[in-house]
C-alpha cells in the first residue's frame, strides 16, 4: 500500500510518518519512506541524528529529470538506510532563491517517484508531503492508496483537512483515516468529529515528550517508546493493515 | 514598511501577521496584508470570514510567456487592484489572497502572477505591506519576496523549525533581503537561548521573543483573531511591541 501523509504545516506530518514508517518495518514490511517536502525533515524525525545531512536530494542531483532513470537505480543511488530497516528517499531540497517553479523540480520528482514506487506483496510506501493541498495533487495518487489527514485541534488545520478530505475523494481515495493530534481534551476531539462526520479518527493526545524529541532533532520512537503520544501513533500502523486495500 | 513573513509550517507565522496588520491599523496606520499560502490561514488571524476565492477572474488576463499562463489585467494599477479587490477587514486591514485549493480543480496558480505584481509595485506612501508566505522554502524560492524590504523569519524552539529558519536565511541571504528573527512559542529560558544562538550563527538578531500562550491556542482552536480573543495575553502584547519596533525601524530609515 502506497500512504500520503498531508496536513496544514505544523501539525506533526513528518512525527506520524517516521513512527508509521518504522512500526510498520517493525512488523515485517518492506518501507520506502520518500520525503516529498522541499524543506525535508524526515531524516530527522526516523532518527537518523546528524547523519541528516549526508542524505543526497534526487532533485538536486539530477535536474527535475528523474524520469529516465529506472525507479530501482534512483532507489540504489539515493535510498538512505533508516532505523528499523526503513529506505529513505528524499525528493528535493531548496537552497537558493529563483524565479522559477518548482513544477519542474521537486514536485515533479515527487511524482515520478511515488507514482512509480513498487507497493503490494510487503512493500509499503510512506510519503512526507509539503504543508497543504497542493502536493497532494502533485503526488497524484491513485484511488488504492491511502491518505492519512493529520489535523491539530485549531479551527485552520481543521479547515486545511476537510479541504483535503475533497480533493481525497475527487481522487477516488477509499482510505482516509484522520489523526487528530496534540489534542487536550474532548472538546478538541468533538470538534475533530464534527469536521468530519464518516471518517475513523485516531486521537492522539498533545505530550511534552514528542515536543522534546521534536526540540532535540530524535525520533520519538527511541527517546520515548512509552509515550502515549508514541503508543497512539503506532497504533496507526495496525489500523492500515486491517484496512481492506491493505496489501 | 514592507514585511516578508517566512517560517516552517506551524512557526506562527499568521498569528505574526493578522496580529501585527491589526495592531498597526488599530493605531491608524494603513495595512495591506496579503495571503501568499494557497491554505486557509491569514483571514482567520485578522478575524476576517474564511472564503477560498482569490482575485476575481477579470482582474486577471492570459498571457503568454508569462510563468503560470495568467498576469494582472493591463491597464489595471497595483493601487487600484488593491482598491477595487481587496477585502476591508476589522480596523479597516486590507486583505488579499491567491486564494485557498478546495478541489482538485480549483488551481490558485492564475493568480499567483498578479498577486505577485500587485505586492512589487503597490507603493501608497505611508502604507504597511504584509506578505504571509506558504510554509517552508518554496515560495520565497519562487521569488514572492522581491517586494519586501524587511523579512521576518519565525522560528519556535524545535530542531526542525531551527533547521527550516537556517535554509530560510540562506535563501533570503541569496535574494539579498535583509531579515530579523522572531522567536515564537519559546516556553522556557533553553528555548529562547536556542534562538538567540540561531540568530548569532546567522549575524543576524532577534527582534521580538514572543512566549507559548495557551491564549492563543484557545483563539485558534476557536478561528477567531487572536487580538480580539485576548487582547492583552503575554503573546499579544509581545506582538504589539514587534509593531512598535518595527515602525521604529521604518522612522530610523526615513
Amino acid at each position: 500500500m502506497k500512504v500520503l501523509v498531508a496536513g496544514k504545516g505544523g501539525v506533526g506530518k513528518t512525527t506520524l510518518a517516521a513512527v508509521l514508517a518504522r512500526t510498520l518495518a517493525r512488523r515485517g514490511l518492506e518501507v520506502t519512506a520518500v520525503d516529498g517536502d522541499s524543506n525535508p525533515n524526515l531524516a530527522i524525525a526516523l532518527g537518523l541524528g546528524e547523519d541528516y545531512r549526508g542524505v543526497r536530494s534526487i532533485r538536486n542531483e539530477l535536474g527535475g529529470k528523474s524520469d529516465p532513470h529506472p525507479i530501482a537505480e534512483l532507489t540504489r543511488d539515493f535510498g538512505v538506510a533508516a532505523p528499523d530497516g526503513v529506505r529513505l528517499l528524499q525528493t528535493g531540497e531548496v537552497k537558493k532563491p529563483s524565479e522559477g517553479c518548482l513544477c519542474c523540480g521537486s514536485h515533479m520528482t515527487l511524482r515520478d517517484v511515488f507514482g512509480r514506487l513498487e507497493s503490494g506483496a510487503g512493500h509499503w510506501v510512506v510519503a512526507d508531503l509539503e504543508a497543504g493541498v497542493n502536493d497532494v495533487l502533485w503526488a497524484y495518487p491513485q484511488p488504492g492508496d491511502a491518505m492519512i489527514i493529520v489535523t491539530d485541534p485549531s479551527m485552520k488545520s481543521l479547515e486545511v483537512g476537510k479541504r483535503l478530505r475533497h480533493v481525497a475523494a475527487e481522487l477516488g481515495l477509499t482510505t482516509v483515516i484522520v489523526v487528530a493530534n496534540q489534542f487536550e481534551n474532548t472538546g478538541d476531539l468533538d470538534r475533530a468529529a464534527l469536521a468530519f462526520p464518516g471518517l475513523p479518527i485516531v486521537a492522539v493526545p498533545d505530550d511534552a515528550d514528542v515536543r522534546r524529541a521534536d526540540r532535540d532533532g530524535n525520533s520519538p520512537l527511541d527517546s520515548s517508546p512509552d509515550a502515549p503520544a508514541v503508543l497512539a501513533l503506532s497504533e496507526i500502523a495496525d489500523r492500515l493493515l486491517a484496512e481492506p486495500t491493505a496489501a | 514598511m514592507r514585511l516578508a513573513v517566512v517560517g516552517k509550517g506551524g512557526a506562527g507565522k499568521s498569528v505574526v501577521s493578522g496580529t501585527l496588520a491589526r495592531v498597526w491599523a488599530q493605531r491608524g496606520d494603513r495595512v495591506l496584508a496579503v495571503d501568499l499560502d494557497a491554505n486557509p490561514g491569514l483571514a482567520l488571524s485578522i478575524g476576517i470570514p474564511l472564503s477560498d476565492e482569490g482575485l476575481p477572474g477579470e482582474a486577471v488576463e492570459a498571457a503568454e510567456a508569462v510563468a503560470y499562463g495568467f498576469r494582472l489585467r493591463s491597464g489595471l494599477t497595483p493601487a487600484e487592484a488593491v482598491d477595487l479587490y481587496a477585502q476591508m477587514g476589522p480596523d479597516e486591514v486590507r486583505f488579499l489572497q491567491i486564494g485557498n485549493i478546495d478541489r482538485a480543480a480549483h488551481s490558485v496558480a492564475r493568480n499567483v502572477v498578479a498577486i505577485r505584481g500587485i505586492l512589487r509595485g503597490f507603493d501608497n506612501p505611508g502604507w504597511h505591506v504584509i506578505g504571509d508566505l506558504e510554509a517552508g522554502p518554496t515560495t520565497p524560492f519562487e521569488g514572492y519576496v522581491k517586494f519586501a524590504n524587511l523579512g521576518l523569519l519565525v522560528v519556535e524552539p524545535s530542531a526542525t523549525s531551527i533547521l527550516a529558519g537556517r535554509r530560510l536565511a540562506a535563501i533570503l541571504r541569496d535574494g539579498k533581503l535583509e531579515y530579523r528573527l522572531v522567536a515564537n512559542q519559546v516556553r522556557d529560558d533553553a528555548g529562547d537561548t536556542e534562538i538567540r544562538d540561531l540568530a548569532e550563527e546567522l549575524g543576524s538578531e532577534v527582534i521580538a521573543t514572543i512566549p507559548y500562550d495557551p491564549a492563543v491556542a484557545d483563539s485558534d482552536r476557536l478561528g477567531l483573531a487572536p487580538i480580539d480573543h485576548s487582547p492583552r495575553s503575554p503573546a499579544i502584547l509581545s506582538i504589539k511591541e514587534l509593531a512598535s519596533t518595527l515602525s521604529a525601524l521604518v522612522g530610523l530609515r526615513r
